[in-house]
C-alpha cells in the first residue's frame, strides 16, 4: 500500500510538472480576430507600416504607401469610426505612438522626422529636440511613449535613445550599448521599463525605469528566430519580436526567455508578410501593421 | 559460503587474472621495428624512392610504418589508423597555439597532406613544393596581385612565412604579430621621413593595413589599388582633425554628414528616398561599406559582392545558401542587381515602380507564362495585392524547380484557385 501511495504520489508530480510545462508553452498565443484592408471609402491600404493602441479601444494606423494614417475603434471584435487621415507634412508615415490624451507621434519616413498630430490628427508641429546634445542632427528611427507621456526617440545617427518630456523638452539619452549591433526598434512597458532590440545582434537589452545605460536581457535570439528581428513590443511581462524578412511574431518573457511563436508568415488571413510594427491595447487586443500584405490584422491574446 | 558463491570468487578471480598473464607475455607477432620496414618496403618497393629524397619523416626514417598505417585493415583510406589531422597532431600538437586567433583552414580541416607530404620531400618541413608556390596554389588572387604589383613588398619576396604563420597563430590574420607591431619592425614611426609621409599624423598606432596592401600594389606607397581622393592628395585635414590635436583622428563631423561635403549630391538623392538603408544614417554611416582612406574593390568598398551585405544580413546570406535553388544573382553574391544600397522608393530597397517592372529588367514574363499579372490581377487571397512574380516564385532561392513555392503545379495553382483542390 505505502509503495503504490509513493507511486501516486509520484505520477501526480509528473503531471503537474507536465501541466506547467504545457501553461507555459501555450502562453503568448494569438488568436486572429479581424483583417482592416480598407478605408471608408473602399481604398485599399498599401503597405502600412505603423500601428498603435490607445485607450478604449482606439487604433491609429500609418498607411505608409498611401501617405496617410487611418483612425478606428477596435470594440467587440468590431471596426468602427473608420476615416482616413492625411496629416500635412506627414508623408510615407511609419512607426507610430499614441499618448495618454490621444495625440499621435508620427516617423516621417520620407524626412526622417517626428511630426506631432493632436487627437483629432491635424498637425501640431515637428519634434524639435532643442536641446539635445551634439550633434544636433538627430534620424529617429523608433519611438516609445510611457505612463507619463514622456516620448523616448531612437536616434539611429547617434545610437541613442533620447527621453523628450510631455512638454517637447530634452529630459536625458541613454547611449545604445557599446557593443550592439544595430538598434531598430525600442518599447516601453508599463512599469517605465525600456526595451531595445538589436537587429544584427540579435538580442534585446532592457533599461529599468530612470537607468541611465541598457544592460542585456537574456541571450542571443538567434536560435527563436528565422529572420532577423526588426522590431518589438512589450505588453504585462510579454516581449513580442517580428521578424525583419519574414512573417513571424516571437514572444519572449520578461527574462528574454523563449515562449511562443504565435503567428507565421503567408498571405491568408491570420498570417502575417513582413509585419512592421505591433501593439497591445489594454484588452489585449493586437494590431499588427501587416506590411507585406497591405493590411491591419487584429488578434486576440491569449495569456 | 555456498557453492554458487565459491564458483563466481574463482571466476572472477580467473578473470582478473588472465589481462596479467597475457600482458606479461611478449606478442609473437610483433615485427622488430627495422624489420617492420623491411616488411612494408618487400611489397612497397617504389617506395625507396622517396626514402632517398633529402627530407624524411622522422617515422618513416625509423621505420614505424604502423605508427600511422594499420598494416591488416582500416576504416580510412590507405590502410591509415585514423583521420590524417587526428594522426598528424598525435605527435605535431604544439603547431597550433593553445589560444589561437587563427588557425589556417586546412590545418582546422585536418587536410596537412594538402601541404605536406608525409612520407618524405625535396623540400624542407616535408612541403610538397617550395616556398610560396605552395600558398599561391590556394591563395590564387594574392599570388596573382602580388605577381603583378607595380610596388613589390620586400619581406613577400622573402616568403609568406616572414610574417605569416602556417598553422596557426595567437594574432589575427595568422600573422606572427599584430598589424601595427609587425610593421613597425621595419618602418619606424619615429623617423621624420614616416613623419612627413603621413603628414605629421601619430599613425604608429594604427592599422596600416586600412590604407597599404601589405602584399604590394600598383599605387605609389603601396596603398591599397583604389584610394580615396583626399588620401592620394595627403589631404588628411579634410576629414580629421589637426595632427596636433588632442584627438587627432576625430572626424570633423559624424556619419554621413562628413562625406556630405564632398558627395552632397549622393547623400542628398540617398536622404530624399521614401526608404533608408540604415546603414547610411548610423554613427558609422557611409564607412559601414566604403573605406574611407583605401580599398582593394571599387567605390572604395570594403568587401566585394554578398561578403559586405553579409556583415548585417548573415540570416538572409545562410538561408539562401543553404538553399538548393538560388536566384541567379544571389548565387554570384550580386545583392546589388535587384536591391539599391542607399535608399529606394519602395519596401525592400526596391528602386523600380513595382516588383514587376524589376523582375522585368531581366526576365521577359510573357516568354514563359501567360497567367494574368500587374496591376488588374487582384491575388484571390487578399483584394488588396496584386499577382506580381513573388506570387508564384521566391526572391532569393526556394525549395523548388523555378524557385517557385510549391513542389507541384497543383499545390501551387490550389494555393489561390481553391476551387480546384482535391
Amino acid at each position: 500500500m505505502k509503495r503504490i501511495c509513493c507511486a501516486a504520489v509520484a505520477a501526480a508530480s509528473l503531471l503537474l510538472v507536465g501541466h506547467l510545462r504545457v501553461t507555459a508553452a501555450g502562453a503568448a498565443r494569438f488568436r486572429h480576430l479581424a483583417s482592416i484592408y480598407f478605408d471608408d471609402r473602399g481604398v485599399g491600404l498599401s503597405l502600412p507600416e505603423g500601428v498603435a493602441c490607445g485607450g478604449d479601444g482606439l487604433v491609429v494606423a500609418g498607411d505608409t504607401g498611401n501617405d496617410r494614417l487611418l483612425r478606428f475603434t477596435f470594440r467587440d471584435k468590431t471596426v468602427s469610426g473608420l476615416t482616413a487621415i492625411k496629416p500635412a507634412g506627414l508623408s510615407a508615415p511609419g512607426g507610430l505612438q499614441l499618448n495618454s490624451k490621444g495625440e499621435i507621434y508620427a516617423l516621417d519616413g520620407r524626412q526622417r522626422r517626428v511630426v506631432r498630430l493632436d487627437a483629432a490628427g491635424t498637425t501640431a508641429g515637428v519634434l524639435a529636440f532643442d536641446g539635445v546634445p551634439p550633434p544636433a542632427t538627430v534620424i529617429p528611427k523608433a519611438m516609445a511613449i510611457d505612463a507619463s507621456d514622456a516620448l523616448y526617440v531612437l536616434d539611429v545617427f547617434s545610437a541613442r535613445v533620447l527621453v523628450i518630456d510631455g512638454e517637447g523638452k530634452f529630459r536625458r539619452a541613454l547611449p545604445v550599448p557599446e557593443g550592439a549591433g544595430f538598434g531598430t526598434d525600442i518599447a516601453i512597458d508599463q512599469a517605465g521599463a525600456l526595451v531595445l532590440l538589436d537587429s544584427v545582434g540579435r538580442r534585446l537589452y532592457a533599461a529599468a525605469k530612470g537607468a541611465a545605460a541598457f544592460s542585456s536581457l537574456g541571450g542571443d535570439l538567434s536560435g527563436w528566430l528565422a529572420s532577423s528581428p526588426a522590431h518589438v513590443a512589450v505588453s504585462k511581462g510579454l516581449i513580442f519580436v517580428l521578424e525583419g524578412s519574414g512573417g513571424s511574431i516571437v514572444g519572449f518573457g520578461r527574462d528574454g526567455s523563449f515562449l511562443s511563436r504565435p503567428v507565421v508568415m503567408g498571405r491568408e488571413e491570420g498570417a502575417l508578410n513582413r509585419p512592421s510594427q505591433i501593439c497591445v491595447n489594454d484588452r489585449d487586443e493586437v494590431f499588427v501593421a501587416d506590411r507585406d500584405n497591405s493590411r491591419i490584422q487584429v488578434f486576440q491574446l491569449l495569456r | 559460503m555456498g557453492p554458487r558463491l565459491t564458483i563466481a570468487c574463482v571466476a572472477g578471480a580467473v578473470l582478473l587474472g588472465v589481462p596479467a598473464t597475457v600482458g606479461t607475455q611478449q606478442n609473437p607477432y610483433r615485427l622488430k621495428e627495422p624489420d617492420q620496414k623491411k616488411a612494408c618496403l618487400s611489397c612497397h618497393e617504389d617506395f625507396g624512392r622517396k626514402l632517398a629524397k633529402p627530407f624524411v619523416h622522422t617515422a618513416v626514417q625509423s621505420g614505424e610504418c604502423s605508427g600511422c598505417h594499420d598494416p591488416h585493415a582500416s576504416s580510412h583510406g590507405k590502410l591509415l589508423s585514423g583521420g590524417i589531422g587526428q594522426l598528424c597532431l598525435g605527435c605535431h600538437a604544439q603547431i597550433v597555439p593553445e589560444h589561437a586567433k587563427s588557425v589556417h583552414k586546412v590545418v582546422a580541416d585536418g587536410e596537412c597532406q594538402k601541404c605536406h607530404d608525409p612520407h618524405a620531400s625535396d623540400n624542407a618541413s616535408l612541403l610538397l613544393t617550395k616556398g610560396d608556390v605552395l600558398c599561391f596554389g590556394c591563395h590564387k588572387d594574392v599570388g596573382e596581385a602580388v605577381g603583378s604589383a607595380k610596388f613589390k613588398h620586400d619581406p613577400v619576396s622573402r616568403g609568406c612565412q616572414t610574417c605569416h604563420a602556417p598553422h596557426g597563430s595567437d594574432k589575427s590574420g595568422l600573422l606572427r604579430q599584430d598589424v601595427p607591431a609587425l610593421c613597425v619592425r621595419c618602418h619606424k614611426p619615429g623617423t621624420q621621413a614616416f613623419r612627413t609621409r603621413h603628414m605629421n599624423y601619430p599613425v604608429a598606432a594604427a592599422d596600416c593595413t586600412s590604407c597599404h596592401d601589405p602584399h604590394g600594389s600598383n599605387q605609389p606607397a603601396m596603398l591599397l589599388n583604389v584610394v580615396h581622393a583626399p588620401i592620394a592628395t595627403r589631404s588628411c585635414a579634410a576629414c580629421h582633425a589637426a595632427p596636433n590635436s588632442s584627438a587627432p583622428f576625430a572626424t570633423k563631423r559624424a556619419g554621413f554628414e562628413l562625406c556630405q561635403d564632398c558627395h552632397e549630391d549622393t547623400v542628398k538623392a540617398t536622404m530624399a528616398k521614401e526608404r533608408l538603408h540604415w546603414a547610411v544614417a548610423d554613427k558609422r554611416g557611409c564607412v559601414n561599406c566604403h573605406s574611407p582612406h583605401a580599398a582593394r574593390h571599387d567605390k572604395l568598398l570594403v568587401k566585394s559582392g554578398a561578403g559586405l551585405c553579409q556583415g548585417c544580413h548573415a540570416d538572409t546570406l545562410a538561408r539562401m545558401n543553404a538553399a538548393p535553388v538560388k536566384h541567379e544573382p544571389v548565387a554570384g553574391g550580386a545583392c546589388t542587381a535587384c536591391h539599391a544600397v542607399h535608399g529606394s522608393r519602395g519596401a525592400n530597397l526596391v528602386d523600380q515602380p513595382s516588383l514587376n517592372a524589376l523582375c522585368g529588367t531581366c526576365h521577359d514574363y510573357q516568354t514563359h507564362s501567360s497567367h494574368p499579372l500587374g496591376d488588374k490581377a487582384v491575388d484571390p487571397r487578399n483584394r488588396n495585392l496584386r499577382v506580381d512574380c513573388l506570387s508564384c516564385h521566391t526572391s532569393h532561392a526556394g525549395e523548388y524547380k523555378w524557385m517557385l513555392r510549391a513542389a507541384t503545379n497543383i499545390e501551387l495553382c490550389t494555393r489561390c484557385h481553391k476551387q480546384y483542390a482535391r
